[in-house]
């Protein structure tokens, strides 16, 4: 015995015949986003000696960036060279990012290659699900992993600067814009995942080169014009030149207005995610052509 | 019935690789399908297409009346899929139940009827003691239940199932024989691959077979069993089964068909099972072969076996 056919509407209102109310149902980018980003810290916290040792690399970073901060001096072009303290401030801006930014841009992309081996993104991908959800999922999970790091740092930034009040906010809002072109260029890097399978090494040279490039270590006004020019394409140059405005103050000359940068990370924040939102699709289509279950 | 699924000449290559060629079948409501065919032949290929896991490169996919193109995500709603080898394919450190939650969530359950749907398709595939374990401690047989659990978590009105009863104990794979034919009856449409012939006559009321990217053959097994003439096999072993022993066999009146094997062993299917026997013996003495017979019922795969070598032999032609 065959049940009556339900008449049911999509979310467009089209109807279509199916032998039973639908459970299936459309979800939201941020639900699928939230819940993966759970999900990953879930897993996470089951892998507790990795944790560790994650935030144990960042705690040698920052001795590593206290002891060069003793015995080198940045000059940062035109403004004043950088020395002990305010040195060590410009480097601690740096790592505040550095913090978010390496495994943000690794971990959709280790999320992709891994789901790809195992069968997962082949079952996502043929769910009705937001996949920048999905792959975003990874990056908001590890930022909430990266705020561990990020709290004390920036309160030694604090510390070691002393900004204003106001000044501290706005770096604080400065990291949060910057995230959200992170984001997005964490995505982009999990399409490469998606479309060539194995990038590790790819995705290790182009994190290397962003942190290089966007002034994480060195000023980006000693680079020369050329590498400038680079540099200027990347969110984070303006978010580490802002941070470090916001923490030396009229000892950090900023390469464009600040208000000028503001913008920047803003334009970069909209043109990164439309652009990760429209090649995400393109390379979803690419990637179904051959398959994504890599057995 | 309604067509649940209609796929019409589609057609898939790898490279230079051709493997569909132009495969059509349909699917209704409250059927279930079993697509057969030899490794390679491109039923993997056919059914993650129709699951959207796969692009085609050319043909039509319609789903409950949904074009597969043009309505990818509505399509997805109405669809749930195991694919091969698909028992890795969820979190190995997260326990069956968050795994179920999280792709529960995904597909926009509640959580209270996510919880329900749990709980049953738990107890359904029997797994219901396991749902607080990590995913990665589980047997492979038990992965695999979690995994068709985690398919039909949205009870989707069809599904698609690649081999589902791979790695499953004999008990498993009979609850969930037991479920399916439960949700067919209330009007599942259910498309599945097997080289388990016990799935495929528990549950098949229709079989699709595919040979060199096409589906040649389809039909009711009833049918496809009927079509060789006849309910019994006397299977035949000898040393020298020559050329023309076996053509003499193949003109007996009392053989339907010889069955295709190798040089010491053939299959005859006889009208009628007492005469036939004794006609196949007659003609091997009569030939001077000594051989050893055992008779038996046909079965599916004997059918399939014939319908694939005469779908070959059509190929060939």
């Amino acid at each position: 015995m065959i049940a009556p056919l339900t008449e049911q509407a999509d979310q467009a209102g089209a109807p279509f015949a199916a032998p039973w109310p639908l459970l299936s149902r459309p979800v939201p980018a941020w639900r699928v986003l939230t819940a993966t980003a759970a999900k990953n810290l879930r897993v996470a916290r089951r892998y507790l000696p990795n944790l560790l040792g994650r935030y144990a690399q960042l705690g040698l970073r920052v001795a590593f960036f206290l002891l060069m901060a003793t015995v080198v001096t940045v000059r940062p072009g035109a403004a004043a060279p950088l020395a002990g303290r305010e040195l060590f401030a410009f480097f601690l801006a740096g790592m505040l990012l550095v913090v978010f930014i390496r495994p943000s841009l690794y971990a959709p992309l280790e999320m992709a290659s891994a789901d790809l081996q195992s069968g997962t993104l082949e079952y996502l991908f043929a769910t009705p699900g937001s996949r920048y959800g999905y792959l975003a999922g990874a990056v908001l999970s590890e930022l909430a992993l990266g705020l561990v790091g990020f709290l004390p740092l920036f309160g030694v930034l604090l510390w070691t600067a002393r900004p204003t009040a106001l000044a501290a906010a706005l770096m604080l809002a400065a990291c949060a814009l910057m995230l959200v072109a992170l984001t997005a260029l964490g995505v982009l890097m999990a399409l490469l995942a998606i479309l060539w399978r194995q990038v590790g090494s790819i995705a290790e040279v182009l994190g290397v080169v962003f942190e290089m490039l966007a002034g994480a270590y060195l000023p980006v006004s000693a680079f020369p014009a050329a590498v400038r020019g680079l540099a200027c394409a990347l969110p984070y140059t303006w978010g580490y030149d802002l941070v470090r405005h916001y923490a030396l103050g009229e000892r950090w000359a900023t390469l464009l207005p600040p208000w000028q940068e503001w913008a920047m990370i803003a334009a970069h924040a909209v043109l990164y995610t439309a652009l990760s939102l429209h090649l995400l699709r393109r390379a979803e289509r690419r990637a179904k052509q051959t398959g994504l279950h890599v057995l | 019935m309604t067509d649940a699924v209609v796929a019409e000449a589609v057609q898939k290559r790898y490279g230079a690789a051709r493997v569909l060629a132009g495969a059509s079948l349909s699917l209704r409501r409250g059927e279930t399908l079993a697509v057969l065919g030899r490794n390679g032949a491109g039923k993997t290929t056919l059914v993650k297409i129709l699951a959207a896991a796969l692009a085609k490169d050319a043909g039509q996919v319609t789903v409950l009346g949904r074009d597969l193109d043009r309505e990818p995500a509505a399509v997805a709603h109405l669809c749930g899929y195991v694919g091969q080898d698909s028992e890795r394919s969820a979190f190995p450190r997260l326990t069956v139940r968050e795994n179920l939650r999280y792709f529960g969530v995904l597909r926009g359950l509640r959580p209270g009827e996510l919880d329900a749907r749990i709980a049953l398709l738990a107890e359904a595939l029997g797994f219901g003691a396991r749902l607080d374990v990590l995913f990665g401690t589980l047997s492979g047989g038990q992965k695999q239940a979690a995994i068709i659990a985690r398919a039909l978590l949205h009870d989707p009105p069809v599904v698609f199932l690649d081999e589902p009863t791979k790695g499953l104990d004999p008990l498993a794979a009979a609850r969930l024989r037991a479920f399916l034919r439960g949700r067919v009856r209330a009007g599942l449409a259910l498309l599945l691959t097997s080289h388990v012939t016990t799935d495929v006559e528990a549950l098949a009321d229709r079989v699709a077979v595919v040979h060199q990217g096409r589906v040649p053959v389809s039909g009711a097994p009833g049918a496809l069993l009927a079509a060789l003439g006849g309910a019994e096999v006397v299977e035949v072993e000898a040393a020298g089964l020559t050329a023309a022993a076996r053509g003499r066999l193949a003109g007996l009146g009392a053989v339907s068909r010889v069955l295709t094997g190798d040089p010491t062993y053939l299959g005859c299917v006889v009208r009628e099972p007492l005469a036939g026997v004794e006609a196949v013996v007659a003609a091997l003495r009569a030939e001077g072969i000594a051989a050893r017979f055992r008779q038996r019922a046909l079965t599916l795969e004997d059918a399939v076996l014939h319908h694939l070598g005469a779908a070959g032999a059509r190929e060939a032609a």
